[in-house]
């Protein structure tokens, strides 16, 4: 059913750490910290319960489950039926995603990062061709990523794309801490209703 | 000269006797002779003139016409990635690492995120050397010295000059450590170290990104890195200059070992 989450069951790998969940998505090669509440929604989207209904099974308040769903919805951890009525599809989440690059997410309940390929990960040692070695391309301006291109070894600095894909934020760059989302005022309409504490809250 | 280090196989053939103490002083920590038939790559450094030489990697032409220093600097980097990414024995974590006792600092950076700089620091607090390249994780989530040659920079990043260790008066760790704090530091000139404490899974999240099989083995990387960090501190900040941030992390490392539970 439509408006009855369900969590993806393929392509990702869990594993509990204290009382957070860490989730790895080998599909977007990405890697999630679901919070204590956050994991608890997940594990009850099994496409039966409604999100009412997780919501009264844990206890939680409505705006909370909701928030974790569109969460996890955009962290591509539902399956594709209930992430479209979120109205982020796993191609958004994967493309906001792979935009910001390694920084985190800016999420209250879940923080997630690309993980980058292997060679990525390693210290001047892209390869034989490798003309970055001992090259310095910080730019120190949060709002880029800062590369090196190891073919002509030329610094390249890509524009961070701050969206959260937020009606209710409004999303800038500071060159020294990155993504900023600022909710915007209550009561401003977005799509379904109006902003609440930089949520869309539908308009009964 | 065939050898093995954590479970991967190589050559490295050269042309002149007088290269074999070259190739020696770049073959990775804990090396030993193997026979060249389990070698999974074969590298060839070749004196093509006076000061020219060429590498090749398995049979493929990788440079030439280089200096020694950039024709061995190139193979030592590519040996460095290739047991990286072809161990299966172990978890490669791009970072720093120090140690007081067995607890261990880990540093997760890439490249120019200034981990060398902090490792030298802490060395000279007195803290043991493991690595400033790897984090070598077994299975069990403790982490194991790979103590090559500390690399450090020239201040505009342009020249990088190595020195063992005890060059700087610091020890190299001998033994595994369990992990008591792991910092994740960015260098901004004229940033104070005031670091903020996060959760153990959302520094299990950052450490992955630094972790070099993270996308061919994730399984085995999520489940070691979770151990690892399981008792441990994470924090992250801003730091300017290396030498205040260390005496803090030497503090902070200090504290951890003794509120640890002896294993």
């Amino acid at each position: 059913m439509a408006d009855r989450p369900r969590a993806r069951s393929t392509g990702v790998l869990t594993e509990q750490v204290g009382d957070e969940l860490v989730v790895y998505d080998s599909v977007s090669r990405s890697a999630h910290c679901l919070s204590a509440d956050a994991a608890s929604v997940w594990s009850l989207c099994d496409g039966e319960r409604s999100p009412a209904g997780i919501a009264g099974e844990l206890g939680m308040a409505g705006e909370s489950v909701d928030t974790a769903l569109r969460e996890l919805g955009d962290a591509g951890l539902l399956e594709s039926v209930f992430r479209q009525q979120q109205g982020i599809s796993r191609r958004d989440a994967a493309k906001r995603l792979a935009t910001i690059g390694a920084a985190a997410v800016s999420a209250p309940l879940i923080y997630s990062v690309v993980i980058p390929a292997a060679a990525a990960a390693m210290s001047g040692t892209s390869g034989p061709t490798d003309l970055c070695a001992g090259k310095n391309c910080d730019d120190h301006n949060a709002c880029t990523i800062d590369g090196c291109n190891p073919l002509n070894g030329q610094c390249t600095h890509t524009p961070v794309v701050c969206d959260d894909n937020n009606l209710c934020t409004i999303d800038t760059c500071d060159v020294t801490k990155g993504c900023v989302f600022t909710r915007v005022a209550n009561g401003t309409p977005c799509q379904d209703g109006t902003c609440q504490g930089g949520v869309c809250v539908k308009t009964p | 000269m065939a050898f093995e280090a954590f479970g991967v196989a190589a050559e490295v053939r050269f042309g002149a006797a007088e290269l074999e103490a070259h190739v020696r002083a770049i073959l990775p920590p804990g090396w030993r002779a193997c026979d060249s038939a389990r070698a999974i790559a074969t590298f060839s450094l070749q004196r093509v003139e006076v000061d020219s030489y060429s590498v090749t990697i398995n049979g493929s032409s990788a440079i030439e016409h280089a200096s020694l220093d950039v024709a061995l600097g190139l193979i030592d980097a590519d040996i460095r990635m290739l047991i990286a990414t072809k161990t299966s024995d172990w978890i490669f974590v791009h970072a720093g690492v120090v140690a007081l006792g067995d607890r261990a600092l880990v540093l997760p950076g890439t490249s120019f995120s200034g981990k060398s700089t902090i490792v030298r620091s802490l060395v000279e607090l007195g803290a043991t050397y493991y690595s400033d390249e790897y984090a070598v994780f077994d299975e069990d989530g403790m982490v194991h010295p790979y103590p090559r040659r500390l690399s450090i920079r020239s201040d505009d990043g342009a020249v990088i000059t190595e020195h063992d260790v005890r060059e700087l008066g610091g020890v190299a760790g001998e033994d595994r450590a369990a992990v008591g704090l792991v910092a994740l530091i960015r260098y901004r000139p004229g940033a104070q170290w005031r670091p903020a404490t996060i959760s153990a899974g959302e520094g299990t999240v950052a450490v992955l990104t630094n972790t070099v099989p993270a996308q061919q083995r994730p399984g085995d990387s999520l489940r070691t890195v979770a151990r690892a960090l399981r008792d441990s501190r994470v924090l992250v900040g801003d730091r300017g200059e290396a030498g205040v941030a260390a005496e803090a992390l030497f503090a902070e490392l200090t504290a951890a070992g003794s509120e640890a539970p002896r294993s």
